[in-house]
Formats: C-alpha cells, structure tokens, sequence
C-alpha cells in the first residue's frame, strides 16, 4: 500500500492542490505524473503549486481561474494572497 | 437505480407523505401549531401572508402554492385568520386532488374551536395518506436540492465537492438539482455563465448577482469587499473567486439549464440555479423545497441541526470532529476524504447510496428530532 494521500486535488486540470493535513518543508509528494518538493511548510487547507506558474498566468482550482499569479511560483511553492491576485472582476465579464 | 415513492396524481413522486397543516398568515401561526401538535402532523407556519406588495406578496403565495402541491404531501389543511391576503381557498383548489382543506379562525368562532375542528380534520387526513403505498420510482425523477450553512475549510475541500459528485450522478440518470445562495454565486458568476445552455440564462445569471451585489451595497458591504474574509484567508482561501467556485461546487460540473425565481417550479431535468438571495438558509430551504425538490443536501463544516417538515435534509460534513461531537445532527460523514481514505468520486457514489435510502424512507437525524424550520424570506432588492 502506498501511503495515504495528503492533499487533494479537486480537478484534473488544476495547477494547485491543497494540503489536508501539515506539510513540512522539504516533503516529497508522488502526483500522478512527478514527485513535488515542497518548498514552504503547508498548513492544512493551504494550496501549493503542482507546476510552475509564471507572473501573469492563471491559478486553476475546482478547474476554473481562481486567480492570477502576482509572482513567479514553482512548483512546490505555497500559493496564497502573497502571490496571487484575486480576478473577480475579469470573471464577472464572462 | 430505483427508489420507492408515493406516486401523486400529478404523476410526480414523493419520498415522505406529510399530512401539512399550513398556516396563511403569522396570525394563523399558533392554531396551526397546536393542530399539527396534537394530530401528529407537520406544522408550516411562517411570518408572511399579510401586509406585502407586489413581488413579495407573489413570492409568499408561490412558496405556499409550491408547499401544498408538493409531492412529499400527501393531504393539506390549510388554517386561516380571515381577512388575510393569501386565500386559503385559492391553497385549497392548487392542492386538490390530494385530500385537502381549509378552516378559518373568525368563521370558526376562534382559536379554541378552529384547534378542535383543526385536529379532526387532521386526524382524518393521517388515516386518509396512510392508505398510500411506496411505487418504484427512478432517479430521473428525484429533484436533489444544494445547500451549505456554517461551513469550513472541509466544505469546499471535500462534503461540497463529495455534493458535486453526487449532483453529476444525478443528473446522468437523468434527474434534476437545484443550486441556490445567489451570494455565493456573485464571484463564480461569469464562470458559471459559460455553463449556461444558451446567452439568455448566462443574462439571468449576471442579472441575479449584481442585483444582489447592489443589495449588499446599499446596506454598505459589497461582496467583493468582504470576502474572503479574514477567517477564510487564515483558512487557507486565497480569493473570492475560489470561494465562490467551493461553494458552487456542490451542483457539479454540468450545463446550467436555467435560472429559477425563488420558490419557482422547476420545469426541467438537469442542474439548474434558483435564486434564493431573498433570505436566510432557512429561507432558502424553503424555496428550493417548494419549487419541487423532494431531498436536499446540505453540507456543514460546524454542523447545522436545520430540518425541513416537507422534505429530508441530508446534513453531511466532512469535519471529523463535528461529525463526533455533533453526531446527534450528523447523517453522511465525508471525513475520510479530508483523512486521504476516500476519493471525492467514492465519496459521491456513497452518498448516492445515501439519498437513495433516505428516498426510500430511513429518517435522517433532523426527522427524527423534529428539528424542522420553515420560513419564507423578504424581498431585499
């Protein structure tokens, strides 16, 4: 048995999954396609990034845009209001 | 998948056979208790019924009009003041064929004398629905209602989206959910405007969230400015859109066929959005039910103990603790999917299981505490 699951992910085409218990610095995460190095502690019910996520692009979650990264994030970064934008008025345009 | 249910002569289905003793008016509120009481059938009293204009006057008749013909009512005594606006007679003709009457405290000579006749007359009616029998039924005519209330991090991680699997299933066989908490909806709303089977529902979803944005402006919040709030942020949401897409995630993933007045008929298989932004949960319960839904499922992150009288509630969390603690208010508990146990998709396959026991008549935890409310909201906008 492979252990038990420690985030989860909402939609296959998110870009984030979110930690459902607390994740320390330097954990190795098996996803489906690679191993992810955390690089902050994650607290549970935080997001981190499962691909990098350049300056400008979007952060998919429930797989839809939730926000717009304000920063470069890496793969393994936490993701939150220090580097995210929220988009609500982009959204609300359709 | 086959259920069991009351078949009406509407053709419709229920899952419950309520003997309703409905009151038209707050007036009529305590007489109509005390029948229900003492009969052992289900009370829906309410503050509305009288001194409304327009719209709000429409909405109450529409909630009553909906509650009375329900399918999960199998007879209906409708208690009345007198000179009340809602009509008792009108309440009468809509829920006939079903066994159903009306009595009025000034015709009656007063509370005493409508409470007597009010319980024979209730009596008459348990022993009437008794006589009905469960029919096989299928999924594509259960009408599944979404709700949250006191929620937490675990709601838009795990029961809401567990919900949103359940949803989807539902309506692959062919059946129908409702989604409602207009609010709610305002941040995900373009989002769920490229969901919309044609430009004139994505209108109606525009036009139902920015006419509750401006409500929350006038009363000097706007949605975007209070949310995420600062409890949300610790709780690890990271923007309104993202809250918005947690809670809305419990009408799954499909095409949104309409959008529904509050307390409206739905007239369609498929997800739909009602927009219940005229009040609380409980209002909002309210509306949902009457507009045909025969089961709602609600998520609570706190735990939430709100029951319907016309309907099964279905209260699922997916935080360990509450459902420990809060057992006694608990039904479905999706915390193996915070735990890493349980997929989101097992997790809606199960509660799929769930309402089709519940459809089938096992009592959820509010039926058996009587824990039920029924309100009908206030037009704001």
């Amino acid at each position: 048995m492979s252990a038990k699951r420690q985030y989860i992910v909402i939609d296959p085409h998110d870009n984030v999954a979110t930690a459902i218990m607390p994740l320390a610095a330097g954990a190795e995460l098996a996803t489906a396609e690679a191993t992810i190095t955390l690089v902050h502690p994650i607290e549970f019910g935080h997001k981190f990034a499962l691909d990098d996520i350049p300056t400008g692009a979007y952060v998919v979650k429930y797989g839809a845009p939730i926000g717009r990264a304000t920063a470069d994030i890496a793969k393994g970064d936490h993701v939150h209001v220090h580097n995210v934008a929220d988009i609500v008025d982009e959204v609300r345009k359709g | 998948m086959q259920f069991k249910g009351y078949r009406r002569a509407d053709g419709r289905i229920g899952i419950r056979n309520q003997v309703a003793v409905v009151s038209t008016v707050l007036c009529s509120s305590t007489v109509a208790r005390r029948i229900a009481e003492t009969a052992g059938a289900v009370a829906i009293t309410h503050e509305a019924g009288c001194g409304q204009l327009g719209p709000e006057k429409e909405y109450t008749a529409r909630v009553l009009q909906g509650v009375v013909t329900h399918p999960n009512v199998g007879a209906v005594l409708i208690v009345g003041l007198g000179c009340e606006q809602i009509d008792p007679e009108l309440l009468v003709q809509a829920a006939q064929p079903k066994p159903a009457r009306c009595i009025s405290i000034q015709k009656m000579g007063g509370p005493t004398a409508a409470i007597a006749s009010g319980i024979q007359m209730a009596r008459e009616m348990m022993a009437a629905v008794s006589r009905a029998e469960r029919q096989p039924a299928g999924l594509d005519e259960l009408i599944l209602a979404t709700q949250c209330g006191s929620s937490d991090t675990g709601s838009g991680l795990a029961s809401n989206p567990a919900v949103g699997a359940l949803a989807d299933l539902l309506v692959e066989a062919g059946g129908t959910v409702l989604m409602g908490e207009t609010a709610g909806l305002y941040g995900a709303a373009g989002i769920l405007a490229r969901r919309a089977v044609s430009p004139e529902v994505a209108d109606r979803i525009f036009e139902i969230t920015d006419t509750i944005e401006r409500c929350y402006q006038r009363m000097g919040k706007s949605i975007a400015e209070a949310n995420p709030t600062p409890g949300n942020i610790a709780g690890g949401l990271t923007t309104l859109v993202e809250k918005a897409l947690g809670g809305v995630r419990k009408g799954g993933t499909y095409p949104i066929q309409g959008v529904l007045r509050p307390a409206e008929r739905v007239a369609g298989k498929g997800l739909w959005i009602m927009d219940t932004s005229v009040g609380l949960g409980a209002c909002a319960t309210s509306d949902m039910l009457a507009g045909g839904a025969q089961i709602m499922a609600y998520t609570t992150g706190r735990g939430n103990p709100l029951g319907s009288p016309i309907a099964p509630v279905i209260k699922i969390t997916a935080t360990e603790e509450t459902a420990g603690s809060l057992g006694e208010i608990i039904d479905f508990d999706a915390s193996p999917v915070l735990r890493g146990d349980e997929t989101i998709a097992e997790c809606g396959r199960r509660l799929l299981d769930e309402v089709l026991a519940v459809a089938n008549g096992r009592l959820t935890q509010a039926e058996k505490l009587d824990n039920y409310v029924f309100a009908i909201g206030r037009i704001a906008a």
